[in-house]
This record gives structure tokens, sequence and C-alpha cells, in this order.
């Protein structure tokens, strides 16, 4: 609890903007971006999970989420000092607040909020990978479930002062390992055990509308200004920095995944744009409070080649159904990201040092807890009340046999 | 006349029992506004098994207030092409799909 007038308004003002942004970013930017790419008959149904997601995670933060990625407890998981946001206090009378121990110049409130926003979209960008084919109810279990058994603690490893990825030193300023490796990883095992759309390889799935596609990459690409440049709470030169690496590395990537692809089909593509540009959103993700616009370069071009090759040749080399390439991107691109932080660090940006081992065994932690956890909530969902939809209402679509509604 | 919604939902369930009995797509936004096209679908329906498929039509007929077929317009609709409705991007990909050399979004989105 501290006095009122320790609160910095100029902070607080840019976190409750940037919580508004990330939260935007969700609802109805991924909405939007992942509605355009799916067919037609399942428009509404990607919509209705993302906003479906968003609901209930909003509820599970609230309740728990928070306590456990946020309060000190253990090196591995937090405590519950902060269930239903008991002692989250703000007194008017007494012109007293809480704030959080790593955020001391803005209220707690506004902390927690802006962390709600990041635990709303990490599970959310999961929604891509076994688009078309999940239930409804087998979806919000998994979220569920998921956010508190996994994003939680790895939130808590990273960016809790206590938790034992931070200790060691591993840089993830905005969430490279905690939002989009980790997203990534469970997209993969995801779209391996829920299994293939049914006419997957042998039908042409065309995208529904590639505009609503661009309109949702761009309030992506907007957003994570507020993703990236909030990562520093504080309206300050590093949010500033933060914010400018993340447009030079966006729109690098953007230009790379486009030469990339225009090399190898022969043409540049409005979806392999976006994508690009996500790619590069991705990557710079964990380094945007660590790396100079150089770095920022650097990073892009990475990205947007790598993720290509992760969206295309990967993809078909290993042969999964990863329905909107989470994998491809969110966890490559994290992939990519994270290690080159360590590489790419500019000591005068934060006065971090950066080590390439520390990054990977982020990395490496992060694939396998959030990969073999993912793998364990599904069994048990499908144990029980089952993760996929019948065929029959696969082939009509998701709208009208799950929701009753359709595009017209 | 019937609402929109009405039509819709009536063209929507068409849709998908077309698809499920006889593996043909319909373009229920271009049936809602092309009489010509509508009537195709509603004989369409003719031919299928399903035994819902025989009501809606009927209930299409008279939303739409399509005249009805006689069987020497029906014998001259069978012998002509299928009227087609503006492409639907399902329509484009599946020809896209069966040229060769072309195989957009068929295993992959990227």
């Amino acid at each position: 609890m501290v006095p009122a007038d320790k609160i910095s308004g100029g902070d607080t003002a840019w976190m409750l903007t940037s919580t508004a942004l990330v939260l935007l970013m969700t609802i109805p930017g991924l909405a939007l971006f992942y509605a355009g790419m799916v067919r037609k008959k399942n428009v509404l149904s990607v919509m209705a999970q993302v906003f479906g997601v968003t609901c209930l995670i909003s509820l599970v933060w609230m309740v728990v989420g928070y306590s456990l990625a946020f309060t000190p407890g253990t090196p591995y998981i937090g405590g519950m000092e902060r269930v239903l946001l008991y002692g989250m206090d703000f007194m008017k009378d007494a012109g007293k607040l809480t704030v959080h121990h790593a955020a001391t110049t803005i209220p707690e409130s506004v902390y927690m909020m802006y962390q709600m926003t990041f635990a709303i979209i990490t599970p959310a960008l999961i929604i891509g990978a076994f688009a078309e084919r999940m239930k409804f109810s087998a979806m919000m279990a998994f979220m569920l479930l998921w956010s508190l058994l996994v994003y939680s603690p790895v939130a808590h490893w990273v960016w809790e002062p206590g938790g034992w990825l931070a200790t060691m030193g591993a840089l993830d300023f905005a969430g490279g390992t905690v939002v989009h490796i980790n997203a990534g990883i469970a997209g993969f095992v995801c779209a391996f055990m829920v299994g293939k759309r049914v006419g997957f390889g042998t039908e042409p799935f065309p995208p529904y509308n590639l505009g609503l596609t661009m309109t949702g990459a761009a309030m992506l690409w907007v957003g994570w200004f507020g993703f990236n440049a909030g990562s520093a709470v504080a309206a300050d030169g590093r949010a500033g920095m933060a914010m400018a690496v993340t447009h030079i590395a966006t729109a690098t990537a953007a230009l790379s995944w486009m030469v990339g692809e225009w090399i190898v089909r022969g043409k540049p593509s409005l979806l392999g744009l976006c994508s690009g540009a996500v790619a590069g959103l991705v990557a710079i993700t964990p380094a945007a409070g660590f790396v100079n616009p150089r770095g920022a370069l650097v990073i892009g071009v990475a990205a947007g080649l790598a993720c290509y090759w992760g969206a295309t040749w990967l993809k078909r080399r290993i042969g999964y159904d990863d329905s909107l390439d989470v994998f491809g991107i969110h966890g490559v691109g994290g992939i990519v990201g994270a290690l080159l932080t360590g590489v790419l660090v500019d000591k005068g940006i934060s006065g971090a040092e950066g080590s390439l081992m520390t990054q990977a065994i982020a990395v490496g932690a992060t694939l396998l807890y959030s990969g073999v956890m993912t793998a364990i909530i599904l069994v048990l969902i499908n144990m029980t009340i089952g993760v996929r939809v019948v065929e029959e209402e696969e082939r009509d679509g998701l709208d009208i046999s799950s929701h009753e509604e359709m595009v017209p | 006349m019937a609402s929109a919604s009405e039509i819709f939902a009536v063209l929507g369930r068409i849709h998908v029992l077309l698809r499920r009995d006889l593996n043909r797509i319909t373009d229920i936004e271009w049936a809602s506004t092309d009489k010509a096209y509508a009537r195709e679908v509603v004989r369409l329906c003719g031919t299928g098994t399903h035994p819902d498929l025989s009501m809606l039509a009927a209930k299409l007929t008279t939303m739409l207030e399509l005249a009805p077929v006689t069987p020497a317009v029906a014998a001259r609709a069978a012998q002509a092409p299928a009227p087609m409705g503006p492409t639907t991007q399902a329509a484009l990909a599946e020809v896209t799909a069966r040229t060769p050399g072309a195989p957009r979004y068929l295993g992959s989105l990227r």
C-alpha cells in the first residue's frame, strides 16, 4: 500500500491506454485476422471462440490466475494472496492504493488489467491451430485449464522477479516465451492430437475474406504498440524505443516474407504481407526492450524468412494440420526472437546482458512444459467430453452445427 | 413476401441438405436474389432423397413467389446447362484446384 501521490499520472495514463490497445488486439483484431482465413462455413465459429475465450479468461484471471502468476510464492508458481483480487485496494479517503512490486508507479489495478489482456490473447492464439473442427464446449474447458496450468506458471517463471527463469537472467520483454512460444507449441500439440480436418490435402480450403484478415492484421500491428511499448510499464524513453523497434521489425519482416514468397511462388500475396508483419511482431516481442533499431532490422529479416519457412516447408514436411499456422508463426517466430534477443541485446538500452544459452534454456523449458501439459489437458478432455465434432457437423460447418448461425 | 432472414433460414437448410445428400454446393446469397437460380435450386431439391427437401423447396417457392415449373420448362431446363450464379470463392477454388499446376489452398493456407 502506497500513498496516491507516489503514482505517476503519465505512466498510469499510458498503461491504461496500452491495456485497451492489447485488448483490441484480441477483440476484434485476432478475431478478424483468423475469421478471414477460415472457410465461409466456419467464420462465425472462430469469432465466437475468440470472444468466448476473452470472457472466460477475464474471469479466470480475476479469480485466481493473476494470483498464481504475479504473487511471490515459489520460483515455479505464485501464491493465493490475490485470489478474487482480495488485497488489491484503492482507498480514496485514505489516499492510498496498492501497487505491484514490479510496477510501483502505477496502480495495481492497472497492472493487473494489463497482464489480464496478455492472459487473454495467449490462449486465444491457440484457436488458430484447431480451427474448423473443435467442439466449443471442449475448447472452453481446454482454455480454462490451460490458462491455469500452463499460462500462469510460465508467466510466473519469466515475469515475476522471483520466478526461476527471471532469476536465471532470461530476457523476455513482452512475451516471446510466455505468449508466443507457449501458444505456438500448444498449437502444434493441439493440431496433432485433434487431428487433420476432413478433406485436408484433398480439397481446397479457400479463405473466406482476406480483407478481414488484413483489417485484423492492421489492428494487431497498432495494438502491439501497447503490447511491447506498454511492457516498459512507463511512459518513457524505453517505451519509445520499444515502439520504434517494434515498427521497424514488423515492416521488415513483412517485406522479407514477401520477398521469400515472391521467389518461391512467383507472386507476392496479401496474406503473405500480413503474415510476415505478424511474424515480425512476434519475433520482436521478447527483444523490444533490449535491442536497438539495427537489431530490429536483423530480427525482422530473420523472422519473415523463418516464419515463411515454418508455415510452408516445415508444415508440409511434418504433415500436420495447423489450420492457421499458429506454430509456424508464433512458435517459430517466438523461438527466433527469443534466441536473437540473447545475441542482439544492447546493454545501453536496458542495462541487461544477454546470453544465448540462457535464452535457449528458457525456450526449451517453455516448449517442454507447455507441450506436455497441453497434451495431458487434451487427453483429459477427450476422455470426458470429447474434443472434436463429428464428421457430419464438420462438413456442415461449425457456424451452423455449433451455433445455428451463418454468414449470409 | 417473406423476410430476408426467413428466406436465408430456409436456403441455409437447403444448402446443408443438398451438400449432404447430393454433394452439391449452392450460393444462398445468389439464390435469394435471382429467381432463375432459385428455381434451379428448387429443381435440385426434387432430385434429392432427404425427406425435408421437398417441403423446403415448396416453402422456398412460396417465399420467393417463384412461378411453378411446368413439365415443358423442366424438360428444357434439364437439357440446358444449369444457370451459374456469381462464382463464389468456394466454386472458384474448386475450379482452380482442378486446374493442373494450381494447388492453391490445398494442404496449406500459405
